[in-house]
């Protein structure tokens, strides 16, 4: 059985999950979809707040609600995302749904040991540079080495390139529809 | 000079009291060691029942002030003024994750100007990831923009951070003459506070945004309209008071007033709804700091201090950057509470003609600095570790690395506009 982690985050659902499932032969396939929560935000929140001596009133009450709101929100994003796969998806496929809470990338490459994954798909939501285009290359400038456009991947994504236990499908933004 | 001995143990209550509040043992409140302190000190003969009076004398005026504010903000919240705010800056961004990291930067700055960087970390902070996060985007770099912006912006006015208000108090500053001398270094701290993380966040900025609108804020409930129109007076309020150059915790607290008045009159907010928006243990806690420092100027410890900040500086630029240096420094390895106080105590013995842009240049360093360590002192770095210990895994280079960037380059850039409005002078 082969298993395919696919890391869901907010630009993910709608733009990429369409991709993944087009590309892939889903015989004897599990799809595991991951969110992960970012506790980074949290802990800097807790921190400041916690630098602010004797000004911090209801600080941790509202450190939970955050907490709570970023799980709901990628609950969210994974049933979104299974309400997308499940009626493209092969009778007799199983979909799983994990959430994690760390820093992302270092959750992703954790659960791609976990589940033991064949492939890792993620996608790339463009930085602010602009991307290569796929109408060809600029034109040289004459006597220079050529210099082509680039994307500004994610630390996140870039790190899971780099320690990725698996294959890695990595899906740009501008990347061609699935149909 | 004081007995040696006595000095000496002033001295280890000083930084018995500091430790604690640092690195607040089982989530001990800071307001039990700095009063504890201030009473170890008055056992040592360092502070009389008079001194301890005197100095809630003193702080009275600010914490009356704060009360005042506290409640303002709290009715502000509750009415839903700042969950408007950061929607507003969510759909005003056109989709662009750049112009998204602007406008958080743009409202956290303008609060933190108007009310405080305390309600810019403790309110909006929560609100923005909130909005971010509902809008599927990663929320690392908006939070960050609150929290440093929260620490960058609040050199413009008195009431933007309490330790402007203890230095305008203490050294007497009127509130426009202040406000004249800090408003360049403030535009300047936060303009390279933008560039930096527009750079340093750059790979993590979506270029498009989802589009789907943020949820909806009732703007058109009588209390929304009643707390923003009661804002507006009281800002207008307070920098009438500034220009009249009277105190401004009547304004404060008429204003407070009005803002519980319209609470309950519109049944927006019960009052112990409003009251739990209050931070008590402040109080004590400033007291508490006054009391200690004016124990340790009383021990005689003051004057090598003095003579290390002010002493043997070629130029008055020079002074100007030892000052601010010294002060973030301070304010990371203390809290920057007591390092404005300690900075107070020494700033009269300043040339006269030096005093107001010393006082500048000693608040770019305790309001900036404090962005370095994220919490503001060494507390985070203990605080990460003891995190680590019970195996939560985080790494402390990835919260310094971000301020280790920016704060430098922060400070220098405020330091250099208030050196380069004194050329202009």
């Amino acid at each position: 059985m082969k298993r395919v982690l696919v890391a869901v985050s907010g630009a993910m659902v709608e733009r990429f999950l369409d991709r993944v499932l087009a590309r892939l032969a889903w015989a004897d396939t599990e799809l595991c979809l991951l969110h992960v929560v970012d506790t980074r935000p949290l802990k800097e929140y807790g921190l400041a707040a916690g630098g602010l001596a004797g000004r911090a009133a209801g600080a941790e009450h509202r450190l939970r609600h955050m907490g709570a709101l970023g799980a709901e929100a990628g609950e969210r994003m994974l049933a979104d995302a299974e309400a997308l796969a499940a009626p493209r998806l092969p009778a007799g496929i199983t979909v799983r749904r994990l959430q994690r809470t760390g820093i992302p990338e270092h959750e992703i490459i954790a659960a791609a040991y976990e589940v033991e994954a064949g492939l890792v798909a993620l996608g790339a939501a463009e930085g602010s540079a602009t991307p290569p285009s796929r109408h060809g290359p600029p034109p040289p400038k004459p006597g220079g080495p050529p210099k082509f456009p680039r994307r500004h991947l994610s630390p996140t994504v870039r790190f899971v390139v780099d320690h990725a236990p698996c294959d890695v499908l990595l899906l740009y933004a501008d990347g061609p529809a699935a149909r | 000079m004081e007995h040696p001995v006595r000095a000496l143990l002033g001295l280890a209550v000083f930084l018995a009291a500091m430790a604690l509040v640092i690195g607040r043992p089982r989530g001990l409140n800071e307001a039990w060691p700095a009063v504890g302190g201030a009473g170890g000190l008055a056992v040592l003969g360092l502070l009389t029942p008079a001194d301890l009076l005197a100095v809630a004398r003193e702080t009275g005026g600010i914490l009356l002030f704060l009360l005042g504010m506290m409640i303002v903000s709290a009715a502000l919240e509750l009415a839903g003024v700042f969950a408007w705010a950061a929607s507003y800056a969510a759909r005003a961004s056109g989709g662009s994750g750049r112009r998204l990291l602007v406008n958080v930067f743009v409202l956290g700055a303008a609060v933190t100007a108007a009310l405080s960087l305390d309600v810019t970390v403790i309110i909006v902070t929560p609100l923005v990831y909130a909005t971010v996060t509902a809008l599927g985007v990663d929320p690392l770099p908006y939070l960050y923009a609150c929290t440093f912006v929260a620490n960058t912006g609040s050199l413009v006015f008195p009431m933007s951070n309490l330790t402007n208000l203890l230095v305008t108090d203490g050294l007497r500053l009127p509130f426009w003459r202040f406000t004249a001398a800090m408003a360049l270094p403030d535009a300047a701290a936060v303009a390279m506070n933008v560039a930096v993380f527009a750079w340093v966040f750059r790979d993590r900025l979506a270029g498009n945004l989802p589009t789907a609108p943020a949820k909806a804020v009732a703007t058109r409930t009588p209390f929304f309209r009643g707390a923003a129109a009661v804002l507006a007076l009281s800002l207008l309020g307070l920098f009438a008071a500034g220009l009249a150059e009277r105190p401004l915790w009547p304004v404060a607290l008429a204003a407070a007033a009005a803002m519980a008045g319209v609470a309950v009159a519109t049944g927006g907010a019960s009052l112990p709804a409003i009251a739990r928006g209050i931070s008590w243990s402040l109080f004590p806690f400033v007291w508490g700091m006054d009391a200690i420092v004016r124990g340790v100027e009383h021990a005689g410890l003051m004057t090598g201090f003095a003579r290390i900040v002010l002493g043997g500086h070629a130029s008055p630029a020079a002074r100007l950057v030892a000052a601010g240096g010294i002060a973030a420094a301070g304010a990371n390895v203390f809290n920057n509470i007591p390092m404005t106080l300690l900075m107070l105590g020494i700033l009269p013995l300043a040339p006269r003609g030096d005093v107001m842009a010393l006082a500048a240049a000693t608040l770019i360093g305790v309001n900036i600095g404090p962005a370095l360590t994220t919490a503001g002192s060494l507390a985070t770095i203990l605080w990460l570790a003891a995190v680590r210990r019970r195996g939560v895994e985080v790494p402390a280079l990835e919260y310094l690395r971000i301020g280790a960037v920016t704060v430098p380059l922060v400070l220098a850039a405020a330091l250099a506009a208030l050196i380069l409005e004194g050329g202009l002078r």
